[in-house]
């Protein structure tokens, strides 16, 4: 096994060009670990350590949007402020990640990259419309719709690619997290709900579901969305936008952890709490910040 | 291929050749012989390994030793005062019987001083929170939680006791 900690960008690219499909991003750590099988097949593999690379670093406003490095952790995330500002939604599946121990170590780019169905972070950055930046040899960089990344099951990126960062839109939103998990601390979702939205009056507007755990990638609950906008926000529009997010945007499948019926109700119930909830939660991100 | 790492593990410097696939609790216990930190499930799903890498606690066993080169790690090892005797934390767990078999204790006890670390006097919720990364299949957690309450006073009594008497120029601002 070899390994390397790249100090740019560039230098990364090029190991991973180099090595190509015995190539492994080292953010944190927490999911690679169990990934690596001792023995020859081991042997091959290159590390690619980008913990140097400052490019991947850091969250800043840049422009109309929030720029998160790839290497921010969950706990980076919880006690920024301009994340707590400009992206609540985020710092709230952030807290909700793991425990302690994880979150100091676990990192946005990993939680997106390793593509786990219930990635607390990657629900929350869909619901934002997050852009990622992707850098590879052959482009040196390019922005992609976190949906598109996500669109498909693991692995996320083609081999030689590495995520540099993600961004989010800053503008005034509310925004909910709702999670079921069997256990606080130590399981994933069973499944979670990551919502924000405008409400103008008691009016929906730019509403955005997003699902981890209800189906095989975490997904927009583009239905539920559709049906809600421009409606008034009460408990007979969040059960129904329920209803809709079960039945035509969850695709549950049955794993050890739970069936794909109950998932499916999970998806029912959340929705409908995490609309609920956004009736009396604070305005955020005020345009004048 | 082994990959030279510099480690400073409770203060002291180690030069180690390390395989990249090994973990830091692979390290501490294996090549330092430090095995006060414990190995419960190995996958990042009980606590027991916990230890502080620059002051944020861990998963040792999650955690790429590479990944710890020329970075500060404290173990359990460290919590003794300079006589040997045991500091505020792991003295208050052996006085409100915070542990029973006591396997758990290491990672609790330092999953505990990253919080006092960051917050001297917490309430008990704040510290269930702190160590709801850390599983014990004994004592039930009561014991526990008393035990990190009770070194919180004892460490803010003590802070209270040994403050330095103001310096001369702030007294005679006052
Ligand atoms: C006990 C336990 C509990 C967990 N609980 C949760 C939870 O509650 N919620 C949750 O969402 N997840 C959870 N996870 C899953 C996981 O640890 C996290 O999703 C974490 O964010 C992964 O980040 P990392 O930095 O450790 O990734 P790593 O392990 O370093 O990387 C993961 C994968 O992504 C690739 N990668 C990483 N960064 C990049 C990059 N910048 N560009 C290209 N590829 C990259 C790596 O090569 C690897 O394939 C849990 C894991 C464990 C062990
Ligand atoms: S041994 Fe590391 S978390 Fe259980
Ligand atoms: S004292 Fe036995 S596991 Fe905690």
């Amino acid at each position: 096994m070899l390994y390397f900690e790249p100090n740019f960008v560039d230098e990364a690219l090029v190991l991973l060009d180099r090595f190509g499909p015995d190539a492994r991003v080292l953010a944190g750590g927490t999911r690679l670990r169990f990934a690596l099988h001792p023995g020859d097949e081991a042997e091959k593999i290159a590390l690619v350590n980008v913990k140097r690379i400052s490019d991947m670093r850091g969250i800043q406003r840049a422009g109309a949007f929030l720029r998160v490095g790839a290497l921010a952790t969950a706990a980076a995330l919880t006690a920024d402020e301009q994340a707590r500002t400009f992206a609540p939604l985020l710092v709230r599946a952030a807290e909700s990640l793991g425990a302690v121990q994880l979150r100091n170590v676990a990192t946005v780019g990993g939680n997106i990259c390793s593509g786990d169905p219930a990635s607390d972070l990657s629900a929350a950055l869909l619901a934002y419309d997050a852009r990622c930046e992707v850098a590879s040899s052959q482009e040196q960089s390019r922005i992609v719709a976190i949906e598109q990344l996500l669109s498909k099951r693991a692995p996320i990126l083609a081999s030689g690619e590495l995520l540099v960062a993600v961004e989010i839109p800053i503008g005034e939103h509310r925004c909910a997290y709702e999670k079921v998990m069997t256990r606080r601390a130590f399981e994933m979702a069973l499944v979670a709900v990551a919502a924000r939205c405008r409400l103008e009056g008691d009016t929906l507007n730019d509403v955005h579901i997003a699902l981890a755990g209800a189906g095989e990638t975490p997904l927009r609950a583009a239905g539920a969305e559709a049906w809600l906008r421009g409606r008034r926000l009460d408990e007979a529009t969040a059960t129904e936008a329920g209803r809709v997010a079960a039945v035509h945007d969850a695709k549950p499948v049955t794993d050890h952890r739970a069936g794909a019926e109950y998932r499916r109700h999970l998806v029912s119930v959340l929705t409908q709490r995490a609309l609920l909830s956004m009736s009396s939660s604070p305005t955020s991100a005020r345009s004048n910040l | 291929m082994m990959q030279p790492v510099n480690l400073m593990v409770n203060g002291t410097p180690y030069e180690l050749l390390v395989h990249p696939s090994r973990s830091l609790l692979q390290v501490l216990r294996d090549d330092l012989h430090l095995t006060g930190t414990k190995e419960g499930c190995g996958t990042g799903y009980c606590g027991a390994c916990t230890v502080l890498v620059e002051d944020a606690a861990v998963n040792a066993c999650l955690y790429f030793a590479v990944d710890a080169d020329h970075r500060h790690v404290r173990t359990i090892e460290a919590m003794r005062a300079p006589d040997g005797s045991p500091q505020a934390l792991p003295a208050a767990f052996i006085e409100c019987s915070g542990l029973q078999c006591g396997y758990c204790t290491p990672g609790m006890i330092m999953s505990a001083a990253a919080l006092l670390a960051s917050d001297p006097s917490p309430a008990e919720d704040d510290v269930r929170s702190a160590l709801s990364g850390n599983i014990c299949r004994c004592t039930g957690y009561q014991s526990i939680v008393a035990s990190v309450m009770l070194a919180a006073a004892r460490m803010a009594q003590h802070e209270r006791q040994t403050q330095p008497e103001p310096s001369p120029r702030s007294r005679s601002r006052a």
